[in-house]
């Protein structure tokens, strides 16, 4: 995944110049999404830090924490995060010694400001989002901040959903309900084999079969059709956890001196290919003011 | 007839040869030393650490389009 290997990129540029062995090991509960696999790899993971003694783990989004990190607060080898959308008390790194990292905390009000300059009738949004616990904290902030700062716009529901064929169901009658969909968790729809359904399939049937404008929090969705994102950026995440390595490991801090931020800057991203689909002209105002994508990988 | 011998070519010949021989002599056994003398502190050459670090990613990458000359190992 584009998100995962910006990171571990931006990761290893901030710690340029030393001499470093990595491993790394993929926990992959994106395609395999099931409490046994989370719990298989995560055992695995945990045996690995065991034998292998790293000097420091690096560790991203939230699954990594909940199955591997949680059960190392308080020991010896620091530990360092990125991409992390719960809050740190809920796996217990707020009163850890050897746990700091970088938060993810979308840019949820500047999206939504994007698609309302993109379109600005919007009035009724409609959030979707898969059965991942991951999602908790990004609903969390985004029922907390919607009322305040963005007035005008109403979230008419919260659809947590698990099959694919549920997906399609609640998309097509929000047809009638809503102005627009806010696409957050769309990786662990099932289909009738009880597999995961890949989420750019899930994008190409939307893109097909919706015609409400959609925004999502994440750059690689633009590639498969959503029409807009302010993007957290994975390579930022991941530079911003290669520093605090860089300061555990070369200039000898503690973890817990450290702290635990989220990255500030957004960056918006427009689907040119998408908003034309969708009949929306765009101004010039904003496509300066952003990167546009011009095609859509299913299209081609 | 007085003998000037000191304006003879010969003469002048000998005595820069002499005063060289003589400047080189006091050289190399009364060795002079210019300015102060700066001794180097004898260096020790730290062993370069090696750092071992583990990288869980929750999800999965694609590597063919990682770079691969970090000696990234992948696993499982």
């Amino acid at each position: 995944m584009e998100w995962t290997q910006d990171q571990f990129r931006g990761f290893k540029d901030a710690l340029k110049g030393l001499d470093i062995e990595y491993k790394v090991f993929e926990m992959d509960t994106k395609r395999k999404s099931s409490p046994e696999w989370k719990e298989k790899v995560g055992r695995e993971a945990r045996e690995l830090i065991e034998s292998w003694k790293p000097d420091l783990v690096y560790t991203n989004d939230d699954n990594a924490q909940e199955y591997v990190t949680k059960y190392f607060t308080h020991s010896d080898i620091p530990f360092v995060f990125s991409a992390v959308n719960a809050e740190p008390s809920a796996y217990g790194f707020d009163s850890s010694s050897n746990i700091c990292g970088v938060l993810e905390q979308e840019h949820f009000v500047q999206t939504v400001r994007l698609l309302l300059e993109l379109k600005p009738d919007i009035k009724r949004i409609a959030v979707i989002v898969d059965d991942d616990p991951t999602w908790n904290g990004v609903v969390e902030r985004m029922k907390q901040d919607a009322p305040e700062q963005l007035k005008n716009v109403r979230f008419i529901s919260w659809n947590v959903i698990k099959t694919f064929a549920e997906y399609q169901e609640t998309v097509k009658r929000l047809q009638n309900q809503a102005d627009a969909l806010a696409l957050l968790g769309i990786h662990t729809f099932k289909n009738e084999k009880g597999e995961n359904v890949p989420w750019q399939e899930v994008l190409e049937w939307t893109g097909k079969n919706s015609r409400l404008p959609d925004f999502s929090f994440w750059k690689d969705r633009i590639y498969y059709g959503t029409l807009c994102v302010v993007y957290v950026s994975g390579y930022e995440q991941g530079f911003g956890a290669g520093k605090l390595a860089y300061e555990i490991l070369v200039n000898g801090k503690s973890p817990a001196s450290l702290g635990m931020k989220p990255t500030l800057k957004g960056r918006p991203i427009i689907s040119l290919a998408r908003a034309k689909r969708l009949g929306i002209q765009v101004r010039s105002r904003t496509l300066l003011s952003s990167e546009v994508v011009h095609t859509i990988a299913w299209e081609q | 007839m007085t003998c000037q011998f000191y304006r003879k070519p010969w003469f002048w010949v000998g005595f820069i040869c002499f005063v060289t021989l003589a400047a080189g002599l006091i050289w190399f056994v009364f060795p002079v030393k210019h300015g102060p003398v700066i001794q180097s502190e004898p260096t020790v050459e730290l062993p370069k650490k090696k750092w071992k670090i583990l990288h869980i990613t929750s999800y999965h990458m694609d590597w063919s389009g990682l770079r691969t000359n970090f000696g990234v190992l992948r696993m499982p």
